[in-house]
């Protein structure tokens, strides 16, 4: 935004605090996007508390009932499987997995990818390299390829497929950690702590990680849109979330058969994930932008 | 289209310039009446501060104000009777090269790095369909020599990080004299340069002039080079014109608060002993200008007049224009 | 650029891939009992033990190693149990068709973006540029096997247009390449856009306009090569990923590529197949990378290749 005209015209905006909240409000499709976000969370509760017994209660007589009508009562206003379960229920039921899934594997990747981009930056011997390398190898390699390979050598099991996922994801972190740890490390309050007799750990507790971690955090969050989509698409192919447990990609799978006469098994599960992925990728620009002081006053306008 | 101009009808005319930007702290007025003229074949020397407004004003000129952010406000700028402000987006850009030219600051960043230098001069006659593709190369290679760059045929095929700092500046000056234009704008020519390039560069300007008697507007703030290149000089505080005087009454007897402040805050070689004398002060900030004259906070002569108006430019005692309550009042 | 330069990155390339081969037969071997890959999960004991036997799992692991490398640079990846021919073989007869889609579709994907990332630079927080946006959320938001099976439904079920699958004529590439170019195209319109915001900014934008060219050419003349690099850095990795074949699309629509092909082999517990698959794309992907940086080296003067 500034050009070296506007310079020259002694323009350089001061920087303001405004909560999150009011920055939040600027950003209209970041609100709805926590619209979403809510309504998912309450969808959970109510999974938890009532909905899970629709979600197994088997009805022959409604297999495959159509959406979009109250004959049958609200429960089944989105229509019904082949086994005659609610589709909002099984919806509400395949929420958990797939939302848990996909927060799981982003957590596991920030938190070890930011701890071995610290050490590779700060030992930056053959030790750091050889992290750099492995990073670099993942980071090149087609992500579903690489996630289908390893379930099918490992087993599909949830925590292999929250590891897996978590690995493809990680060498980002890698990368941005190592980077500004390389940096800092050699400014001179670091030596200054050193001199004081201040452990490595300290210093990076104190220093590096407060200038790292809104970077992470958005790495972190457009990630989850991501992970969201590999997720359903391994479950798709079946080698991610197994049944009995739900996941709206295993949803989608199940209704493909029924595509010519039952196309709502196939539709409503994959638009739950984009409405899932699109919330998640705008709250993330949003993050993005509140983040940035450069770009922060589109927001403080 | 060369419209022959009366030798003593200015080549340029701006009239009561108002250029403001928006941004997100506010309304930046960067300029806030500037009138000025300039003549046929005169060397005009915009002097000032950073944040004075004299790069705008040559944007404004040039068509170069993105608007939004920015926009011009009211003013006229007339080229030759023409009010630049007020003709065809395509007329005003066939102007840009061909009327009026300008010399950017940065050599380094205002050259296409992927280019090699040969191609972006010949570009100016491509662009305006004068040449052929290989008859505007001959002409690039030409220019280049003609401003002084050794072995141009071969230098031309060069990339604008293989020259040095002198030399790429060489090269935007033949840019900007490809086509002859009857006004060249240059934004600080010298001050990227070391000295000895400085002169340099000021001596091969001064043969251009006289080679092809286009007129000049030098924009700096360094008086070393006003004093060796300027016939007059306009100076600019605060987005307005607050003095314009040739240049050896200028030097000798400055009008404005200002300009004398400038002079005084430079060391001499014929003042023994004496100490430097700054402006104390900062220049002010076009997002916050100060009510009535802009240079108050800094004068030594303020009163509660300078406060309440705008002093209007108007002649002084030695015939320059000055725009101050109390001109020519020893400080 | 330099023979010796070329040389040595095609000499890394050897090693990445050796290192990759060395990876998965850690991992193979690190599952415990290994034969388990190649056979179905009711497979008797018997089997397994004449199984262990014939892949030489018995051995003690440097033989193993040995022998599976001396294998390898021969380009004998094992035998491909579910179709009774060299594993090798199989593999190299899908990969020309997930290339070929690759191709198409980053192709039409850079030049869709390209022109929708300048008009939008242009710009910024205009129309265009939010109808970038769109472009791009939609891109990175919507689920591809889905999109196919949506695409299917409407265009071949319904309105019976388009063949549901396999591969063939122009009219079987419709429904793939304009699922598949989603994603990259929503990337690619972020990247674009944001290097020809900066490129746009740039001084000599300023200057190409003070020497009067028209818009036309100061946008996709002088900004655009600038703004290609990063681009080109960004496309690259895009071609990685397509050259694994996007598994989940070549599956909805039948499209016979490696990505297909991996999902059958798994189906088929046919792991020589799997590997030897892993190891063509690495492969491809790595000759990508070459061609990346030659490129990149190509349009900026000011990258020196160092000997």
């Amino acid at each position: 935004m500034t050009s070296p005209l506007m310079e020259d015209a002694g323009l350089l905006p001061p920087s303001r605090r405004i909560s999150l909240l009011r920055l939040l409000a600027r950003d209209p499709s970041a609100m709805v996007a926590l619209v979403w976000i809510f309504v998912l969370a309450l969808v959970l509760v109510a999974n938890v508390w009532f909905l899970q017994a629709y979600s197994v209660r088997v009805d022959l007589k409604l297999r495959n009932a159509p959406p979009f009508t109250l004959d049958n009562g609200w429960i089944y206003y989105l229509g019904a499987d082949s086994l005659g379960r609610s589709m909002i229920a099984r919806l509400a039921a395949a929420a958990g997995p797939s939302l848990g899934v996909a927060f799981a594997a982003v957590g596991f990747s920030l938190v070890c990818g930011a701890i071995l981009g610290l050490v590779a930056g700060w030992m930056s011997g053959p030790v750091g390299t050889l992290i750099l390398r492995v990073a670099d190898m993942i980071q090149g390699f087609p992500t579903f390829l690489l996630a289908l390979v390893v379930l099918y050598i490992f087993g599909p099991s949830v925590v292999n497929l929250v590891i897996v996922l978590g690995i493809t994801r990680m060498p980002a972190y890698v990368r941005v950690a190592r980077a500004e740890v390389l940096e800092i490390r050699e400014r001179l309050f670091i030596d200054a702590s050193r001199v004081l007799g201040a452990s490595p750990w300290w210093m990076v507790r104190q220093h590096v990680l407060p200038i790292v971690a809104p970077t992470l955090l958005t790495i972190a969050s457009v990630n989850l849109a991501m992970v969201m989509l590999i997720e359903s698409g391994l479950s798709f192919i079946g080698l991610g979330i197994q049944p009995p447990a739900a996941s709206w990609g295993l949803m989608v799978a199940q209704g493909r058969g029924y595509l010519s006469n039952a196309w709502w098994l196939a539709c409503f599960p994959g638009l739950a994930i984009m409405f899932t992925t699109i919330a998640f990728n705008l709250l993330s620009s949003w993050f993005r932008m509140a983040t940035d002081p450069q770009q922060r006053w589109r927001l403080e306008l | 289209m060369r419209v022959t101009t009366e030798p003593d009808q200015p080549v340029l005319s701006i009239q009561d310039l108002r250029v403001s930007f928006h941004s997100s702290s506010g309304r930046i007025h960067a300029l806030n009446g500037v009138s000025f003229d300039l003549k046929h074949n005169e060397v005009l020397a915009l002097l000032g501060e950073s944040g004075s407004g004299k790069s705008v004003t040559a944007a404004a000129v040039m068509g170069l104000i993105d608007q939004p952010p920015g926009s011009i406000d009211s003013g006229r700028i007339l080229l030759n009777g023409r009010d630049l402000l007020r003709i065809a987006p395509g007329e005003r850009r066939q102007l840009c090269g061909e009327e009026v030219a300008l010399i950017f600051q940065d050599a380094l960043a205002a050259l296409n790095p992927v280019f090699p230098v040969g191609w972006q001069i010949a570009e100016v006659f491509r662009v305006h369909g004068r040449l052929s593709r290989s008859d505007a190369q001959r002409e690039a290679v030409r220019l280049l020599s003609a401003v002084g760059i050794p072995a141009a045929e071969q230098r031309a095929k060069e990339f604008p990080h293989q020259f040095s700092g002198g030399m790429r500046q060489r090269v935007m000056i033949a840019m900007a004299m490809a086509l002859k234009p009857r006004i060249v704008i240059a934004d600080e020519p010298t001050t990227a340069l070391d000295v000895t390039v400085q002169a340099q560069i000021i001596e091969t300007l001064k043969a251009l002039r006289v080679e092809t008697a286009a007129s000049f507007i030098l924009i700096t703030h360094d008086l070393g080079v006003v004093a060796e290149m300027a016939d007059r000089v306009v100076v600019m505080y605060g987005g307005r014109v607050v003095e314009v005087a040739d240049v050896y009454t200028l030097f000798s007897d400055p009008q404005h608060p200002y300009t004398r402040g400038l002079l005084a805050a430079q060391p001499r070689l014929d003042s023994e002993g004496s100490e430097l004398v700054p402006i104390p002060g900062s220049p002010p900030s076009p997002a916050a200008l100060p009510s009535g004259c802009a240079f108050r906070p800094r004068c030594p002569l303020a009163q509660e007049v300078c406060a309440a108006s705008v002093p209007p430019l108007a002649r002084t005692a030695n015939t320059s224009l000055s725009a101050c309550h109390f001109p020519g009042t020893p400080t | 650029m330099s023979f010796t330069y070329v040389l040595r990155r095609v000499a890394q390339s050897i090693a990445a891939l050796l290192a990759l081969m060395v990876v998965v037969f850690v991992l193979v071997r690190a599952t415990g009992s290994p034969v388990n890959l190649y056979l179905p999960l009711d497979a008797p004991q018997a089997l397994r033990d004449e199984m262990t036997i014939k892949l030489g799992l018995d051995q003690p692991i440097y033989v193993q190693f040995w022998n599976w490398l001396v294998d390898a640079v021969q380009l004998d990846l094992g035998m491909s149990l579910w179709q009774g021919r060299p594993a090798i073989d199989v593999v190299l007869s899908a990969l020309p068709n997930t290339l070929m889609l690759g191709l198409v579709v980053l192709t039409i994907s850079s030049l869709l973006a390209i022109l929708i990332g300048s008009l939008a630079a242009f710009r910024p927080n205009g129309h265009f540029d939010r109808f970038a946006g769109l472009v791009s959320l939609a891109g990175a938001s919507i689920p591809d096997f889905w999109l196919a099976l949506m695409g299917i439904l409407l265009f071949a079920v319904t309105l019976g247009w388009l063949p549901t699958s396999g591969s063939g004529d122009i009219r079987y590439w419709v429904l793939p390449v304009t699922v598949m170019v989603m994603r990259p195209l929503g990337t690619l319109v972020q990247v674009v856009r944001g290097s020809m915001i900066s490129a746009l900014a740039a001084p000599y934008v300023k200057t190409a306009r003070a020497k009067g060219a028209p818009e036309r050419r100061v946008i996709f003349v002088h900004a655009l090569r600038n703004g290609l690099l990063p681009a080109i850095t960004v496309a690259g990795d895009l071609a990685a990923q397509l050259a694994g074949g996007v598994t989940v699309v070549e599956v909805v629509f039948g499209w016979p590529g490696i990505g297909k092909l991996m999902i059958d082999a798994i189906l088929n517990r046919d792991f020589a197949v799997l590997q030897a698959g892993i190891l063509c794309v690495a492969a491809v992907i790595v000759t990508l990378n070459i061609l990346v940086d030659i490129a990149y080296a190509a349009i900026d003067p000011r990258i020196q290749i160092q000997r």
